[in-house]
């Protein structure tokens, strides 16, 4: 597939502020400024970026726990989503939801959720809506392998075939649970292949290969449009950190440091800088620009957040009912 | 599902709140509710049909729970304080400003007003019921106590040995009491003034004397335990009840009472019936009197003892013959073992 | 012009008219289509709305009720049917978790105008698995608001409520009053929220009852009257918002409560009312606060046992001595 070099650029540009807004992330919470839970996405960069470049601001996505990526990738603004990580009134869910339900249905982030697999329904919801009313739309759905193995994944999934939902079930192969390997939760290996057992196309890819994500997820997201209904894309992928920040010395208790190294190794961003220097799409330096610009844009978010109030006491009772 | 008994006042909380409103004492007010319990009707009423024999202040408007003791206590008329109270209530503070400026109030020079106990205002309560409900006879016996008091000292060594328990002369009364009123069913009951309940079970209460007042738990089941047993339950009933740690039903479950002031030079008395039992025996000291037998003056310990029933249920035949069988029960303990209805002969 | 249609016609017509009027309203659930629902609630819809907007789901209650929610945020108005509320449990995070959270977790910027529709009772002889009455639990997780109509009108008036709020609707029926008949209105009406009924007005005792106590509480209330006793009936109908100064200010004239809800009675909808009064009103009380209740076991099979487990007007009646007696 021939991909625009603006996209490729784009692609690169996505995948390095979700990087830097990560690393930040992952500072602050080490220095005790951030409350709450923190569940990193780096190292799965390419998969965020990479579905989310075909899709427009109007389409669904669900995300989970570990859904800043995701939330980047589909257009969310730095600074609100950096205060709603600081718990401040400036956030996106006014400091009521964190890190785990970031949201803004005017993008079409129908919200990151704590709970494993509470997407799908939803995500399935939103294609109804799609298929109903908005067609052309689709909604993306994205899970990880453990989430797989939840009952809502198999009503999802079954649900979306037999209304031929535009619903694209993004799976984030990252190889464990919480500490549990894939191995240890299921026996098959390609998470794809179940999508076979509800009559839908299942596609695997190396998920941290950003053009090849872009391409699988492109040739899904055309078919929901135009009404060929759900696909499975598994991205085989690698979360660097531990499950969340917490969890001791990056999950050593389940995973070797060997095992770590060799997929950073294959870092989807170092990746497509080589792709990028080798067909002279960019330039060290304006890839280097590029790093420069994201960081101060992340710098600038965590001083709108620091600078932020937090919400009275009074928003408790607000909200709970529209 | 029962409701919880409790020793404490039952009343709902309307009439809890109205009395306290009123400045009512609720330990005064009957009440006609289920199990006794005060209901709000019933301190309406109080307050409507109540004289001037209020021993709270009423007239001068409420007063805190404080202020009243207080002013109780040294002997001072609400009736004259103003109050500086939430809505004009007359706190602690008012009272202390009216004994500092006003002069002594009636009844202060002369001697002292103690508030009541509840416990003393309990047994005012209880006892007025009982004495003004039940129709009081009494019937006295002088009972030879020298048989029983031999069979005490014959059995008495062994049973400390062999079940390391110290009976009294006391256990064999209680005993032989329970026997008797296993053959007099009716006494061992109850007449509420539509049905007379008879109780299965025959525990014997024994007032025991505290210093601000008194109070009956009961031997349960004297009729069928063993005298060490019954010794063993009095010794525990007695010592928790002057540690004041006993359970309700350990009082309620009485059937019968005895009253005992045979460590007081007093030859005879009269006791009120303890409600709802039917029946209360009173026990005097044991003394050696000179008696006649077969013609002959003899010295014998001699015990008068007294019953008093609730004619009402038991007429005067009854209770002589309840109380002659005793006497015969205690005069020749043997028959006690042979269990013979001593009734009839 | 009102004419006597069932309880489940009206809630019928209810979808009906709201279909009509507002194309984003959809129904979803199991066999609610072709089979016009188990009770018959949805009969010809899907004839007349189609099967885009008349969805005979699979037995995926996480999937219809969770897609619901996704639906509901991204600008329709499902209404699903769980078909008894013993099924719900199986979607309970869709339910407590996301449908109950969203517009909080999001600081107020994802609605989820959506309405569950769920039967609760005993009686039909649909044994321990879809016979419960747990609609008191959902009381305990905010964000979601519970209505109970208990005659034909009220659920009319209150399904187009439902569907017309923005918010999240438990909307509880009770098996065996799905044949009642009772007046209803040709016209649409709404049925406000958190407004209990005085179904009958009284003095001596108020009496809170829900769905299918109502009219068992009424018919003691009647019986009673002839004792001399003015018993006020209140048809609570609205569990969130609750009415709680309708409760207050008639257990503040009457002094006394007896309430009467076929849930099991430990936890029973009655003794969050209970605590209501003892916390606002406990000066008012002149007599203990007596719940009638189905007993704390599951719901027994064999006729007679199901029959027994089922509070009857016997239980209500006993209740309201019990009080008596303090009054």
């Amino acid at each position: 597939m021939e991909i625009p070099t603006e996209s490729v650029r784009e692609l690169y540009r996505t995948m390095v502020v979700i990087r830097a807004f990560e690393e930040k992330v992952q500072d602050l919470y080490a220095r005790g400024h951030i409350p709450g839970l923190a569940h990193l996405y780096i190292g799965e960069e390419a998969v965020a970026a990479g579905v989310c470049a075909s899709l427009e601001p109007k389409d669904y996505i669900t995300s989970t726990h570990r859904g800043h990526g995701h939330v980047i990738a589909k257009g969310a603004d730095l600074n609100p989503m950096m205060a709603e990580l600081y718990g401040k009134a400036t956030g996106y869910c006014k400091g009521k939801g964190g890190s785990m339900h970031i949201a803004d249905v005017d993008l079409g982030i129908l919200g990151a959720n704590g709970i494993a697999g509470g997407g799908l329904p939803i995500a399935v919801g939103a294609g109804l809506s799609c298929k109903l009313k908005h067609p052309g739309q689709v909604a993306v759905c994205f899970f990880g392998d453990a989430s797989s193995n939840n009952g809502t994944f198999h009503e999802s999934m079954n649900f979306a075939a037999v209304h031929r939902l535009p619903v694209i079930f993004v799976c984030e192969n990252n190889g464990y649970g919480i500490s549990v390997s894939q191995a240890q939760h299921q026996v098959i290996q390609d998470i794809a292949i179940r999508a076979a057992a509800y009559g839908m196309p299942g596609v695997t890819v190396d998920g941290n290969d950003v053009l090849a994500v872009y391409e699988a997820a492109a040739q899904a997201i055309e078919q929901a449009r135009d009404g060929g209904g759900p696909t499975l894309l598994e991205c085989k992928t690698y979360r660097w950190r531990g499950h969340h920040e917490g969890d001791p010395n990056q999950g050593a208790r389940y995973r070797t440091k060997e095992e770590i190294e060799q997929w950073q190794k294959k870092c989807p961003i170092s990746r497509l800088e080589k792709h990028l220097t080798k067909t002279k799409t960019m330039s060290k330096k304006q890839m280097q620009g590029i790093w420069d610009d994201v960081e101060k844009e992340v710098d600038d978010s965590i001083a709108f957040a620091e600078e932020s109030p937090f919400p009275p006491l009074s928003e408790i009772q607000q909200d709970v009912f529209a | 599902m029962e409701p919880v008994k409790s020793m404490q006042l039952e009343a709902v909380p309307a009439a809890r709140f109205l009395a306290r409103d009123m400045g009512l004492d609720l330990s005064l007010i009957p009440g006609s509710g289920p199990g006794g319990c005060i209901l709000r009707k019933d301190v309406e009423a109080f307050a409507a049909n109540q004289g001037e024999a209020a021993p709270v202040a009423q007239a001068g408007g409420s007063a805190t729970t404080l202020a009243r003791k207080l002013a109780q206590r040294e002997g001072l008329d609400l009736a004259g304080v103003s109050g500086t109270g939430r809505r004009g209530r007359i706190t602690k503070d008012d009272v202390l400003r009216a004994l500092a400026s006003a002069p002594a109030g009636p009844g202060s020079p002369a001697g002292q007003t103690v508030p009541a106990t509840g416990m003393r205002k309990t047994i005012a309560r209880r006892l007025s019921a009982s004495a003004f409900t039940a129709p009081h006879i009494y019937f006295f016996s002088d009972i030879k106590m020298d048989n029983l008091l031999g069979l005490y000292g014959d059995i008495k060594q062994e049973i400390l040995e062999q079940y390391q328990v110290k009976i009294s002369v006391n256990d064999l009364l209680i005993k032989a009491v329970a026997l008797t009123l296993e053959e007099f069913p009716y006494i061992n009951a109850s007449f509420d003034g539509e049905n007379i309940q008879l109780w299965a079970e025959v525990n014997i209460g024994l007032a025991v004397a505290l210093d601000e007042g008194l109070i009956v738990p009961a031997i349960a089941r004297a009729n069928k335990e063993a005298i060490w047993d019954i010794a063993a339950q009095r010794q525990d009933l007695v010592e928790r009840a002057r540690q004041r740690k006993l359970q309700g039903p350990e009082i309620e479950r009485g059937t019968f009472t005895i009253s005992s002031l045979a460590q007081y030079e007093i030859s005879h008395f009269t006791a009120i019936i303890n409600p709802p039992q039917s029946a209360i025996l009173s026990v005097g000291q044991t003394s050696e009197r000179v008696v006649v037998e077969k013609g002959q003056m003899v010295v014998r310990r001699i015990a008068t003892m007294g019953l008093a029933v609730d004619h009402r249920l038991v007429d005067g035949a009854v209770a002589a013959r309840f109380l002659t069988s005793l006497k015969k029960k205690l005069e020749r303990p043997a028959l006690m073992f042979l269990q013979l209805d001593q009734s009839t002969s | 012009m009102s004419r006597v249609i069932t309880y489940a016609q009206a809630i019928n017509e209810a979808l009906d008219y709201c279909m009509e009027q507002d194309d984003r309203v959809i129904l979803m659930g199991e066999d609610i289509g072709k089979y016009g629902g188990i009770f018959q609630v949805t009969a010809g819809l899907l004839d007349k709305f189609g099967s885009e907007r008349v969805i005979d789901t699979p037995i995926s209650e996480a999937a219809f009720v969770g897609g619901a929610v996704g639906a509901a945020m991204t600008g329709l108005r499902p209404v699903v049917e769980v078909m008894f509320i013993d099924f719900i449990t199986v979607a309970m995070d869709m339910v407590v978790n996301q449908m109950a959270k969203m517009h909080y977790m999001f600081g107020g910027r994802a609605k989820v105008p959506m309405v569950l529709r769920v039967n609760i009772g005993a009686g039909r002889g649909t044994a321990a698995q879809h016979s419960q009455s747990f609609h008191a639990i959902f009381q305990h997780i905010p964000g979601i608001k519970i209505v109970m109509p208990s005659t034909p009108h009220d659920a009319k008036g209150m399904m187009i409520e439902a569907i017309q709020d923005d918010n999240p609707v438990l909307f509880v029926e009770h098996k065996k009053i799905y044949i009642d008949k009772g007046e209803v209105p040709e016209e649409a009406y709404t049925v406000p929220f958190g407004q209990a009924k005085v179904a009958r007005p009284g003095k001596d005792l108020t009496l809170v009852a829900t769905l299918n106590m109502v009219a068992k509480s009424l018919a003691v209330a009647e019986e009673m009257a002839a004792q001399g006793v003015d018993i006020e009936v209140i048809d609570l109908r609205s569990l969130c918002p609750l009415d709680r100064d309708g409760v207050l200010d008639s257990v503040r004239k009457t002094g006394a409560l007896v309430t009467a809800d076929e849930g099991c009675k430990t936890g029973n909808l009655g003794a969050e009312l209970a605590a209501l009064v003892t916390e606002y009103a406990v000066e008012h009380l002149r007599a203990p606060i007596v719940r009638v209740a189905g007993p704390d076991t599951p719901v027994p099979f064999s006729p007679p046992l199901e029959q027994a487990f089922i509070p009857s007007e016997e239980d209500v009646k006993k209740a309201v001595s019990r009080v008596m007696e303090y009054l």
